[in-house]
């Protein structure tokens, strides 16, 4: 009985203990995911009378993660950081700036955010009543979109820890005049394309730094409100990180340069073979990391890295979706394939994506070039061809299109990845043209795309050759996201709220032109989910034209 | 009923509600005291006509539009093609757009059919409700499946993805394309339709549950429905 007792006792000092030191860890987790300290959903009711549980949302679907709120059709979601929760409420005017002139808004909104009711500083005992049954620090009812949480002391006290924690940290890689930013090439790319890249990422940094060095030189000058914006503007400083050797060893360089000097986001870059180190790094550091030019994305994004595509992935499940259509039974495909990524990855794609048709699958992997000779020499000697060629060369690209110009009808059709398509010669011999295909998750040559000029003749403006117009597009691209996204977040340098403003404006007007179609939204990593199958047609306008519909395979993720 | 002055039974709902509940109160005090029964039917009825200002009254916009629903086949969360026009035409219906990923507006949306679908459908069981991605490429009908379970989606209740010219085509024709061709401008519309046709009621703005059941009892009502085609 004693025991029972001193056990009892115990166990509530335990509890006292526990409930005076709020954890923030457990905060955050409530914050993002609705659990509570014992893993139990959360529930509320929103509207009045609509219940739900945080499996269905949670205080950051509204609020987003970086606590810097949101707005989605004319609903206004305020920021809740320490900064704006702990002060009287103010609008910034630059806040308010871009919330209001990003969007078109219903007049509601703006009745809304022109006339903020004043509210004071929260306080833990009127924040937690906020929270729960949903009545400002003056007493009034807050709008019903804000749920009413139902949420225990010791959950309560780890929320409010967190809350006094979000937006207070300052990334690094920003000080008061200039924000870091770095790019980063591997050793073994194609020379050409990374200078390309180079060379845009170079002019377009020295551009905005001229725009920037002259505001910052007159700073009450002020068209659209600039000088409110002013406190945001930072000189741009972009580091090239050259990456030597084995991958393995690239965490540690990559280490080595952040040590050396953070940056605040990582852009474009291009190594050889997967970007899955890269990413990895990025999502260690919690940096953002922007449309790198990759086929080779890592095989499960996460929150930090956007890219453009998936890649040669993406090109293996449009290929398969598209033959699922065509074939009958029986056919006999095989897949010559790089042991490399670049071919190992694709193939299993395909293999995966073709599921179970009742086909002959026929892998075929070659280490280099005499292991590829070898493979393609069984090809010719065999008795019966395959009705289907799928060839995914890795770095094997240019002996594989000598070989089939000499091998035209090496099989009934033959397929191969958007990355040959360039080492392809303009005549091709009629038997292989009638037979190869190409998958391809750009747009289309030739499809008319506004923008497109426009990027075009600002690189022409700057002095730059064009000898890679897709590679230099899309470099562009992932700077005026930047460079936008930057505008947007004023002076609130968070990485989180850097990447909430791409999530929500990626499927703006800023699409060069490279894809039919650049779109995210909260939670997605690839901005173009599509392929064509293309034909080469070598009395059309363009070499390349479309033989299927845009295939959007499912990805399976 | 027969104690409640007929000035209360047309009286329209209103702030006045306590007056009146103290009026009714007294005039049913003088003369013999009214059973307890009676009473409560009393209450019942009065409460009936003023009910209290709900919490997101007036927080919407209502609207009405003819929709010519465009002759397209989309695809339900099984991944089966779906003609669309059959199935709102023919048919009582709520449509919403929505996508999901999307944070905030969606989820509400879709928990707002959650919270009426039951009683709705007691009310008109001809009544369907139909959600329509406007992320077709995103929402496969596996993403579909999983929206749809964790909404706690059940019985007549579609969710739609396909084609994504189609589905901008349905879009169109309901007046709900967004501005900055961006999805996340899109705007938090329900369309309601009692019965066959294609007039519909548009809902601008999220609504509770209270103020959902009222919008489509009042479309119920005689003199709206037979105004609708
Ligand atoms: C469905 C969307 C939604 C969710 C989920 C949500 N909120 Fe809110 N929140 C809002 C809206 C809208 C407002 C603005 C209320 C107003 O203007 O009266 C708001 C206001 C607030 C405010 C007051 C801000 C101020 O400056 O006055 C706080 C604090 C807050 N929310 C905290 C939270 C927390 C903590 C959670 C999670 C437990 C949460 N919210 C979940 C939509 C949401």
């Amino acid at each position: 009985m004693i025991r029972r007792l001193i056990f009892l006792l115990a166990g509530s000092i335990f509890c006292v203990v526990a409930l005076a030191a709020p954890d923030i860890e457990l905060g955050k987790r409530l914050y993002e995911q609705g659990l509570t300290a014992d893993g139990k959903e959360v529930t509320a009711v929103t509207q009045g009378d609509i219940e739900f549980s945080s499996s269905q949302f949670s205080c950051a679907n509204c609020h987003r993660r970086s606590g810097y709120g949101s707005s989605e059709g004319g609903q206004f979601v305020p920021p809740i950081t320490a900064s704006y929760l702990f002060n009287k409420r103010e609008w910034h005017r630059s806040y308010l700036f871009d919330k209001m002139f990003k969007e078109e808004q219903p007049a509601s909104f703006w009745a809304k955010i022109r006339q903020p009711r004043v509210r004071p500083a929260f306080t833990r005992e009127t924040l937690a009543r906020a929270i729960r049954e949903g009545v400002d620090p003056n007493g009034k009812p807050m709008d019903p979109l804000m749920p009413r949480f139902r949420i225990g002391k010791e959950d309560m006290d780890n929320l409010l820890a967190y809350l006094a924690t979000l937006g207070t940290q300052v990334a690094p890689g920003v000080d008061d005049k200039v924000i870091h930013i770095a790019t980063i090439v591997g050793d073994g790319v194609d020379p050409g394309k990374r200078d390309a890249m180079l060379a845009t990422i170079e002019a377009f940094k020295d551009w905005m730094n001229l725009d920037t060095r002259g505001d910052l030189r007159n700073p009450r000058f002020s068209p659209h409100y600039r000088s409110d914006l002013i406190k945001g503007y930072r000189l741009w400083d972009i580091r090239v990180w050259r990456l030597h050797g084995d991958p393995a060893s690239w965490p540690a360089q990559l280490d080595a340069y952040y040590r050396e000097q953070p940056v605040f986001a990582v852009l474009s870059g291009m190594v050889q073979g997967a970007w899955t180190p890269i990413q990895r790094f990025c999502h260690q550091h919690e940096v953002p990391c922007l449309f790198p030019i990759t086929d080779q994305p890592a095989p499960r994004p996460d929150y930090y890295t956007f890219y453009l595509t998936r890649g040669l992935r993406l090109e293996a499940d449009a290929l398969a979706e598209s033959l699922k259509e065509q074939l009958q039974g029986g056919e006999t495909i095989v897949q010559l394939h790089a042991a490399s990524g670049a071919g190992q990855v694709p193939a299993q794609a395909f293999r995966a994506a073709l599921g179970d048709q009742k086909v002959s699958l026929q892998d075929r992997a070659f280490s280099d070039e005499d292991g590829l000779k070898k493979q393609l020499e069984a090809l010719v000697a065999r008795k019966k061809q395959p009705d289907y060629l799928v060839i995914w060369p890795g770095r094997h690209g240019g002996e594989v299109v000598d070989w089939l110009l000499a091998h035209p009808a090496i099989a009934g059709e033959i397929y191969l990845p958007s990355s040959i398509a360039a080492a392809l010669p303009e005549k091709l011999p009629p038997a292989l043209e009638e037979r190869l295909y190409v998958t391809w998750p750009y747009e289309y040559p030739g499809a008319y795309h506004p923008r497109a000029f426009r990027v075009r003749a600002w690189l022409r403006s700057r002095g730059l050759d064009i000898p890679y117009p897709r590679i230099q597009f899309d470099t562009y691209y992932a700077l005026t996201i930047l460079q936008y996204g930057l505008a947007h977040i004023v002076d609130h340098f968070s990485r989180d709220y850097l990447i909430e403003y791409i999530e929500h404006e990626a499927e703006n007007a800023l699409n060069p032109g490279t894809y039919p179609r650049l779109s995210l939204g909260p939670g997605q990593r690839f901005a173009s989910r599509g392929a064509y199958i293309m034909r080469r047609n070598s009395l059309d306008r363009y070499p390349l034209t479309r033989a299927s519909e845009w295939i959007v395979p499912d990805s399976g993720d | 009923m027969k104690n409640i002055p007929a000035t209360f039974r047309m009286s329209p709902r209103g702030g006045s509600c306590a007056i009146a509940l103290a009026c009714a109160a007294l005039l049913v005090a003088p003369g013999a005291p009214a059973a307890d029964d009676e009473l409560e039917a009393i209450r019942a009825q009065l409460s009936s006509v003023c009910r209290h200002k709900t919490p997101t009254e007036g927080r919407f916009k209502k609207s009405w539009l003819h929709v010519r629903v465009p002759d397209v086949t989309l695809t339900n969360r099984y991944g089966k093609p779906v003609e669309l026009a059959p199935l709102i035409e023919d048919h009582s219906t709520v449509v919403q757009f929505i996508f999901t990923t999307c944070t905030t507006i969606c989820p509400v949306l879709t928990a707002s059919v959650r919270k009426v679908r039951e009683q709705l459908a007691e009310l008109d069981p001809d009544l369907r409700f139909v959600s329509i991605s406007i992320d077709p490429e995103q929402d496969t009908p596996r993403r579909l499946r999983n929206y749809a379970k964790r909404f706690g989606a059940s019985g007549r209740w579609t969710f739609l993805t396909g084609d994504r010219h189609d589905i901008m085509h349905v879009l169109k024709a309901f007046g709900a394309y967004y501005p900055g061709n961006n999805k996340m401008y899109h705007k938090p519309y329900t369309f309601l339709k009692a019965g066959k046709g294609s007039r519909f009621e548009r809902i601008d703005g999220l609504m509770g549950g209270a103020d959902f059941v009222a919008e489509y009892r009042r479309l119920m009502q005689p003199a709206i429905a037979s105004a609708k085609r």
